[in-house]
């Protein structure tokens, strides 16, 4: 998704034809839950997709910092966040049950694997390239 | 005296060019020529691995900062849903793409 996304706003969000939501799920654990916190903080100032963003493009950076958590208060600063509120953020946990809340619903809603992606009300289940995406969405535009 | 003058001057001058052939001949009959050669050629390479070095440094710098992505999202609106999903460009958009997926 780290290739096709940009094209994805590029094509259609940036020309105002579509919006894309993000549900986060934790198949992957701690981490996985830990890092989207992180991007949760980071919308506190105005910077959820940034941060979400600086996670998927230095995925490995991430793994071989000190905890995970402090890869993420790098990142965080990286993109001109402030440390000290992000990192008050992260301690607080308070996205913890909200996350969590918000995976339970989609599993009951039958995402059982990921990624999967929905284009109005059409699931698609793993992967795709752009061109596929972008056949499905050209036939959904009015 | 005259003769003897010449005769002086010109084995003066014979003692000197004995002295200036050996001076110029010790050196080039000594291996300090060839040994100096590889003392030097190890460290030709030495600079150019530096420079590589260094230039594999930078991109590594580069990609801990991944603007052109973050711009991207940045410059576009962004919210919530009614539930607290963050969704990003108009709210209003006739398509809505909906992204399951993990972090890792």
């Amino acid at each position: 998704m780290l290739e096709v996304e940009p094209q994805l706003i590029d094509t259609y969000v940036r020309t105002g034809k579509m919006r894309i939501i993000v549900r986060p799920l934790f198949t992957t654990g701690e981490d996985s839950l830990l890092a989207a916190h992180a991007s949760e903080c980071a919308g506190e100032q105005q910077h959820y997709f940034a941060m979400r963003a600086a996670i998927y493009a230095d995925q490995g950076g991430l793994f071989a910092a000190e905890s995970m958590t402090a890869g993420l208060s790098q990142r965080a600063q990286s993109i001109g966040l402030d440390g000290a509120a992000f990192d008050s953020c992260m301690q607080s946990d308070k996205y913890r049950l909200p996350l969590l809340t918000g995976y339970t619903r989609a599993k009951e809603s039958g995402i059982n694997s990921r990624p999967v992606f929905e284009i109005n009300d059409q699931r698609i289940i793993g992967a795709r390239p752009f061109s596929q995406f972008a056949d499905i969405i050209d036939q959904l535009i009015p | 005296m005259s003769i003897i003058r010449i005769l002086g001057v010109a084995i003066f001058i014979t003692v000197l060019a004995n002295c200036g052939s050996q001076s110029v001949e010790t050196p080039s009959a000594t291996p300090w020529p060839s040994a100096t050669v590889p003392a030097i050629t190890p460290t030709i390479p030495t600079t150019p691995t530096d420079t590589v070095v260094a230039a594999v440094a930078t991109p590594i710098a580069a990609t801990d900062t991944p603007a052109v992505v973050i711009n991207t999202a940045d410059t576009l609106a962004s919210g919530l849903t009614p539930e607290g999903y963050h969704v990003l460009g108009d709210m209003a958009a006739p398509i809505t793409f909906i992204d399951y997926s993990d972090y890792f």
